[in-house]
């Protein structure tokens, strides 16, 4: 895992909303999204649905994983089930991303309450990750 | 590792279940998806990225599909 690790160039959270109409319903879902660099391409993942993107670029892997996670929800919505939605990305992302956002609040000087996350968040746009953050170590 | 061509890779999950199912054109982007009703007691999908069943599937998505289905850990060996 260490070693794995140290491949990671930097990372990255946010979020995405997604609405689907189906059947004159309106459905909203809120993605979370983890996003790093690794074995020389982006990698995004919705960490909720361990859905993958992967690009040259962040935006491309974002908007790859945004895409494929629409179809899912999608299929779910069409399905009448939404089970299908749910599914945790592996634990080490899981933790990574924990990590990155609450690297996120600490750089916008924000502490670790629930109005915090909530808000950083809800202010996120697609890796905002001008300053890459710091590596950090798995527990 | 070999590289699957969708075709292949469909053709690879038939034959470990013929429960998979495989839907074309999903989503904006239209996209592929793969569907089980019975993984280990719970229905169960993965989309892919739009491909024609020429076209070679990208191998990161190897371990997400292994995953999603529960698949032995060589099968795409």
């Amino acid at each position: 895992v260490l070693i794995l690790f140290l491949a990671y160039r930097e990372f990255s959270n946010a979020s995405e909303v997604i609405q689907i109409m189906s059947n004159g319903r309106n459905y909203t879902f809120t993605i979370e999204a983890l996003g790093f660099y690794e074995e020389n391409q982006y990698k995004a993942v919705a960490v909720n649905m361990d859905i993958w993107g992967y690009g040259r670029t962040q935006k491309e892997a974002f908007d790859n994983m945004v895409d494929l996670a629409e179809a899912q929800i999608s299929f779910a919505v069409q399905s009448d089930n939404m089970s299908l939605i749910e599914f945790p990305a592996e634990d080490k992302y899981l933790a990574m991303y924990k990590k990155a956002r609450f690297s996120q609040i600490a750089s916008k000087g924000g502490t670790s309450t629930i109005s915090a996350l909530k808000d950083a968040v809800a202010a996120d746009l697609p890796f905002n990750n001008d300053k890459p953050t710091e590596a950090f170590a798995f527990a | 590792v070999k590289t699957y061509k969708l075709r292949e890779l469909k053709k690879k999950l038939k034959k470990h279940s013929k429960d998979f199912d495989f839907q074309e054109n999903r989503g904006k982007g239209g996209h592929s998806l793969i569907y089980h009703p019975n993984i280990n007691g719970r229905s169960a999908s993965y989309p892919l990225p739009s491909l024609t069943g020429g076209d070679d599937v990208l191998q990161s998505y190897y371990k997400h599909i292994a995953r999603r289905f529960d698949l032995p850990d060589d099968f795409f060996a």
